[in-house]
């Protein structure tokens, strides 16, 4: 019986540029779509089910507070320390971790508006099933080992 | 009740044999209940936290300032001091989904500066005062309409909006904004009445706007109405606008007053600019000309955005003048009314060990020009260091 080895080398042998251009797309598809490694969790009970990114970015940064007329919507964020937190700044929130706590004392001073509550991922998604208005954005391995009671994924679409 | 969380835990375990927990299990649920009482027992009496009577949240912060100022100046008396040092305390309530109050009060020690302008310029007595710098109520069901009511800083420009001492690279605000002895040059920095703020979501952008009316500060039985219209691009590195306050002082008369503003950043480098004008009955107010100002001041972030390099270019005609207080001059004499015309420019450094601690270094350099360069034949010239150190929390 033939390995899995032997029919790789076989084809990549018969079909070389098959294999390479299959493995490149999938190459550039990760490089391409950082989005991918991420999932947008909300409560349940919210009717949403895909959101674009700019509208993400201006309830994340609370430039937009309502989901609906009297609907608060509740951003929380993961905790600065987290490995991930400079990626999940610089995709979602538009600007680096080094300027992410100046951007919080400006919104404190000139908007009253403060930081969005910060979590390692169990937490806020244990939040997130508690208070219907909250979202977050959560790494996908993380959120795929976890137990999610009230808690549902949306989907991330571009701009238009 | 840690014993009795344990031993129900237990005996689930050795009723349910299939389900019996392992050693490093019960561990685990230890350590949890232990969290769990800690927990409690810190709610239980409130440790480390704010009871908030009738709101949803509270939250509590402000700054701490502490600036100091030292002359270049031959006739200047006490060249050197540490002339300001106040504590701003904010109080943010949310009261329900759609209610919500702000407050920032500060406590402050200063010196102000008495005859300004003058060859012989001063510091003042030390002064202790606490003043309500915002006080409001906010109404928002929605992310469109939203009304304030109490005492609110005018949305005119971006300094004034921007008005923390935090905010600033420096401690001395844009010449536009700083107090003419007790009397604002432009506009009233502060009304007590209601504004209606509107923001419309474009599709790259915000378009925002506030109309405001309300008693002004200098005399509370006139009133001042304003409006600033006012653009922020989707990614927030552009933000124009343009504002307008018309009122009555007892001092002028009525006063028509314009601004145009511009926020932008391109990578590391960022600047904000603003020009003020102000339209004034000129034959009452015996000048001929109404009172001009413009200011452009960039900065440049280094290293992680812990040091910055700033710069302050700053003109101002005060065809008003000044009526000095004391010192040769006398304050009733309306012939005494000295228009001066002058640059100010600012080079400095800050440094930022942590976010939200800013240490300050700068100097200025103040040129007079025009007819009134000199006072009584002597240059009115001056350079001035400030050094500070603003800590918010």
């Amino acid at each position: 019986m033939m390995s899995l080895q032997t029919i790789f080398l076989l084809s990549s042998f018969l079909y070389p540029q098959k294999i390479y251009a299959s493995a490149e797309t999938s190459l550039k598809k990760s490089i391409e779509d950082p989005y991918k490694n991420w999932v947008v969790a909300v409560h349940s009970s919210n009717p949403l089910v895909s959101l674009s990114k700019v509208e993400l970015r201006r309830i994340l940064l609370k430039q937009k507070l309502f989901w609906s007329e009297n609907n608060r919507a509740v951003p929380l964020f993961l905790e600065p320390s987290h490995e991930k937190f400079n990626e999940f700044s610089r995709l979602f929130l538009g600007f680096n971790s080094s300027q992410y706590p100046r951007f919080w004392i400006e919104q404190k001073f000139t908007k009253g508006l403060t930081k969005p509550k910060e979590g390692d991922v169990s937490s806020l998604i244990k939040l997130i099933g508690i208070l219907k208005g909250a979202i977050a954005v959560i790494p996908e391995k993380e959120w795929n080992k976890l137990e999610r009671p009230s808690v549902k994924s949306i989907k991330l679409i571009s701009n238009e | 009740m840690k014993k009795i969380l344990l031993g129900a835990l237990l005996c689930g375990g050795f009723l349910n044999p299939v389900h019996s927990h392992s050693g490093a299990d019960i561990d685990r649920l230890n350590h949890r209940i232990d969290e769990l009482e800690n927990s409690l027992l810190l709610s239980k009496h409130s440790k480390g936290k704010i009871s908030s009577f009738e709101s949803l949240s509270l939250s509590l912060g402000g700054y701490f300032n502490l600036t100091g100022t030292s002359w270049s100046l031959p006739h200047a008396r006490n060249v050197q001091t540490f002339d300001e040092v106040e504590m701003g305390l904010m109080l943010n309530g949310q009261v329900s989904e759609n209610l919500s109050f702000f407050s920032h009060i500060e406590f402050e020690q200063e010196r102000e500066i008495v005859n300004h302008h003058a060859y012989f310029r001063t510091f003042g007595d030390d002064d202790q005062q606490v003043e309500v710098e915002d006080l409001f109520l906010t109404y928002r069901s929605n992310d469109i309409l939203s009304f304030n009511f109490g005492a609110l800083i005018t949305p005119f420009g971006v300094s004034n909006r921007e008005h923390f001492d935090f905010l600033r690279w420096q401690n001395e605000k844009p010449l536009a904004l700083r107090e003419n002895q007790g009397e604002f040059i432009f506009f009233d920095d502060h009304v007590r009445g209601f504004s209606v703020d509107t923001r419309y979501q474009l599709d790259r952008g915000l378009l925002e706007s506030s109309l405001y009316l309300g008693s002004i500060d200098e005399d509370r039985n006139r009133f001042a109405t304003g409006y600033r219209l006012g653009y922020r691009s989707e990614e927030g590195n552009l933000k124009v606008g343009t504002s307008f306050q018309t009122g009555q002082r007892s001092s002028f008369g009525r006063y028509y007053s314009f601004g145009l503003d511009m926020k932008a950043r391109i990578g590391f480098f960022e600047f904000r600019s603003e020009l003020f004008m102000s339209d004034l009955d000129q034959s009452k107010n015996r000048i001929d000309q109404n009172p001009i100002s413009f200011y452009f001041e960039p900065w440049y972030h280094l290293v992680d955005h812990r040091h910055i390099l700033y710069s302050r270019f700053d003109y101002l005609h005060d065809t008003l003048g000044i009526r000095y207080l004391d010192h040769d001059r006398d304050v009733n004499t309306e012939a005494l009314r000295d228009p001066v015309e002058f640059y100010e420019y600012t080079f400095g450094y800050n440094f930022l060990p942590i976010a939200n601690w800013r240490i300050s270094l700068g100097v200025s350099r103040t040129v007079y020009v025009g007819k009134n360069n000199r006072l009584d034949g002597i240059s009115r010239d001056f350079t001035s260091i400030e050094w500070g150190t603003v800590l918010s929390f």
